[in-house]
């Protein structure tokens, strides 16, 4: 099968994108060049959707709108979104009368939705549906819509879309330690399967074993008649049963993977509503912050005492007294030092008043006339001295009273205050910062809508149970399904056992005969497919991988991978030094993890001389040097088709092989990178992504873009 | 389609080839058979299952006498 073109329009960024592949023999390599954010993935998804739909491949409906955002925010309500895809097979076509012949057929395929958006600004997807026409010389015949998927199976197996349109992540999708050892080997062994075409194999053998049954019940032989019938109708039933039940597990493990993948689409939006804010975890820390506001407020009361204390205090009179204080202090030990502190003369004057004689002996007696006179001379003196007595009083109390005082230390206090003063400043700061965040919060708090985060969360609770219970359910199938093959054994060894009794002659025993022939010769097919092409795409990975790499363990004992394999039980897995295993997905660099991959991939492309395109987003990211140069080099040595989006970083250092291999060669350009990333203004104004016929090693005017350093 | 048909065919070719109690006229009608057996098994278009059964059946009970000899 080979990829001839493809018509993509309204599908998200890729408003209307026409891309043709090289269909060249000598020159089997496509190259898309496309910087980040030009939709090189979302034109393998693209590709993907036109061939298998919504169902197979994109994400949970709603998760991944087609709908281009430009048209969103323009107002556009309903937008219709198409794939057309164009593809030659070379397939066994019955051609009627029983007759089967080969022929090369050319189809174009479209595949179409309309996608509107709802009034909550939600995207529904709806009225999906695919057309095919067989592409003649002389026009197009519409294909019969039952046969539709019949020829895309036929052509690139759904099961294989992983192998055949990788991108950086589901490149990694057989080996990432994300998935458990069960889900990676599941994908290996269905892409192995799907690759060495056992499902029709497998069918063929159970059409061979029924048809056999029916020539082994027409043989004549009276006296095993009813045994052979009765065992043949025993096998009959275990193969019914098994065919149904294997149906049903296959059911069950798509089911499983959509709930997988379900849960995976849900546990992104729970981290997505998470990201808006978990409402409990933000009351949470609301309390803590209320906690804190009464901290700080305390904080700053206590502050504000301790301010308050400071400013009443004796200190801080001194420091406004200071001046005056200095001087009458001055004129206060002046007095002292004169002996005029303390000294009173009223109680003096009062005792010569008890006394008939002065202490100078003058009389001071009331009796005599000089007595009196001086008595009232004392009596005048005692008067005239209330008001000095007072003041020397005052004086001499005021003097013992600050004496001692220290008026020139009052930078200290300064000091004292402005640290405290700061103190204050600082808890009225924290105190005022904290009332804000709360605030904030509260706005947050008040802003949030949690019930989406609650419907997804009971969302997730019952699609885990689901999946619970389709694991369930997986297992009962897969041990009525192992019972029933190991009873339907038993019943073919009696059957054989009956046979070899019965007589040879009959014509029936003749077809009955080449049948088990038949039966033998797919059966080994089948088992040669299981065993010894397995082991080839085990030994061709091993090959390729090494190869991607430059490590050659025989040449140089110091090399760190020495091996890869592909287990029986369809484990990828890499060998050091002296036999030690490598986990794939932790143990090996970007670069050798990408290998490994690819190398899986072209391995079995290989193995199973499958004429397919293989489609690689990014296939030289993380790569450089040798590396890089000898994975494209494998690849185009062992692809037919090789359909690479590559950036210009990937480009750089591998041009001169793309010269010898490049059959189609374009670029694609993102007008949204201007003028940032691109030189000049693109010339159109839709935002689509525009195609330019520029190489790998050209640039237009569209094209051009800008190199610089980010600081 | 997935695994080439010719590699099925060459795979048949070698199994057939490798049955040392058939001579060759019977390797040649297996061999036939088979290839045919598997163009209808993987044709596109094909028929329904019963219809697909009854012309392997058909198929088997045409070459039977000549594989006999």
């Amino acid at each position: 099968m080979k990829l001839l073109n493809a018509h993509i329009k309204n599908f998200r960024l890729l408003k209307d994108l026409r891309l043709n592949f090289s269909t060249s023999l000598e020159k089997p390599l496509t190259v898309i060049r496309a910087a980040n954010e030009t939709g090189k993935t979302t034109c393998e998804y693209a590709l993907m959707w036109g061939l298998y739909g919504s169902k197979s491949v994109l994400p949970k409906k709603g998760a991944y709108p087609l709908f281009p955002a430009d048209l969103e925010g323009a107002g556009e309500k309903r937008v219709e979104v198409s794939v057309e895809i164009e593809f030659q097979v070379e397939e066994i076509r019955s051609v009627g009368r029983g007759k089967q012949q080969v022929e090369s057929s050319r189809y174009r395929l479209i595949r179409s939705c309309i996608e509107y958006a709802t009034k909550d600004d939600e995207v529904n997807r709806q009225s999906e549906s695919v057309q095919m026409f067989a592409v003649k010389s002389n026009g197009c015949d519409p294909i019969p819509a039952l046969e539709v998927t019949e020829i895309i199976e036929s052509s690139l197996p759904e099961a294989l879309k992983d192998v055949y349109f990788t991108d950086g992540d589901s490149a990694m999708s057989f080996i990432e330690a994300a998935a458990t050892a069960g889900v990676k080997r599941k994908r290996v062994s269905n892409a192995v399967e799907a690759l060495l075409g056992l499902e029709i194999l497998n069918s063929t053998t159970n059409h061979l074993e029924r048809v056999a049954s029916v020539f082994s019940g027409e043989i004549d032989d009276t006296d095993y008649a009813d045994e052979l019938e009765r065992v043949n109708d025993k096998i009959s039933g275990w193969t019914e049963d098994i065919e149904e039940w294997e149906q049903e597990r296959k059911e069950y493990e798509y089911q499983g993977d959509y709930a997988l993948k379900e849960l995976k689409g849900l546990r992104q939006n729970i981290e997505a509503a998470l990201q808006l804010g978990d409402k409990s975890q933000l009351i949470e820390d609301k309390k803590l912050f209320e906690k804190q506001i009464s901290r700080y407020s305390e904080n700053r009361d206590q502050e504000l005492k301790a301010l308050s204390r400071l400013i009443s205090s004796k200190a801080v009179s001194k420091i406004f007294i200071k001046e005056p204080a200095l001087v009458a202090m001055d004129m206060l030990r002046n007095l002292n030092k004169d002996n005029q502190l303390p000294k009173v003369n009223i109680p003096i004057l009062e005792e010569l008043l008890d006394r008939d004689n002065c202490f100078c002996g003058e009389d001071l007696s009331e009796g005599s006339n000089d007595g009196q006179r001086r008595r009232e001379a004392v009596k005048e003196a005692i008067e005239s001295s209330r008001s000095s007595d007072a003041i020397q009083e005052n004086a001499s109390s005021l003097f013992y009273g600050v004496r001692s005082e220290n008026f020139s230390n009052d930078s200290l206090w300064m000091d004292d205050y402005a640290d405290k003063s700061s103190a204050y400043q600082n808890s009225i700061t924290s105190l005022s910062e904290a009332d804000n965040a709360l605030k904030k919060l509260d706005k947050t708090i008040a802003g949030i809508d949690d019930s989406r985060l609650k419907e997804l969360k009971e969302q997730e609770d019952l699609l885990k149970n689901k999946a619970a219970s389709i694991t369930t359910e997986l297992g009962k199938r897969t041990a009525q399904i192992e019972d029933a093959v190991t009873r339907k054994a038993e019943a073919e060894e009696d059957r054989q056992k009956i046979e070899r009794r019965l007589g040879k002659t009959n014509t029936s025993a003749g077809k009955l005969t080449l049948s088990r022939r038949v039966q033998a010769v797919f059966g080994q097919i089948v088992d040669k497919l299981k065993q010894e092409e397995l082991r080839r795409v085990s030994q061709e990975m091993n090959r390729i991988f090494l190869e991607m790499i430059g490590s050659d363990p025989e040449a140089n004992s110091r090399t760190l991978i020495t091996r890869a394999e592909l287990t029986d039980d369809f484990d990828i897995v890499v060998y050091g030094p002296s036999g030690t295993t490598i986990n794939p997905d932790q143990g090996l660099n970007g670069a050798s993890r990408r290998a490994i991959t690819i190398a899986f991939i072209l391995a079995l492309t290989k193995v199973s001389e499958v004429e397919a395109p293989n489609v690689i987003d990014t296939p030289l990211g993380m790569t450089s040097g040798y590396v890089k140069q000898s994975i494209l080099n494998q690849c185009l040595k062992e692809g037919t088709q090789i359909i690479l989006f590559l950036t210009h970083d990937e480009i750089h250092g591998v041009e001169n092989i793309i010269d010898d291999y490049v059959g189609t060669v374009f670029t694609l350009t993102n007008p949204a990178h201007y003028p940032v990333m691109l030189v000049n203004e693109p010339s159109e104004d839709d935002k689509g992504i525009l195609r330019c016929e520029c190489d790998h090693r050209h640039t237009c005017k569209q094209c051009e873009r800008r190199y610089m350093e980010v600081a | 389609m997935s695994i080439s048909y010719k590699k099925i065919n060459s795979m048949i070719r070698s199994i057939v080839n490798d049955l040392q109690d058939l001579d060759e006229h019977q390797k040649d009608i297996l061999c036939e058979l088979c290839q045919k057996i598997y163009m209808k098994e993987s044709a596109v278009g094909s028929s329904s299952k019963q219809q697909l059964m009854n012309e392997i059946k058909g198929e088997i009970a045409l070459k039977a006498d000549k594989f006999q000899g």
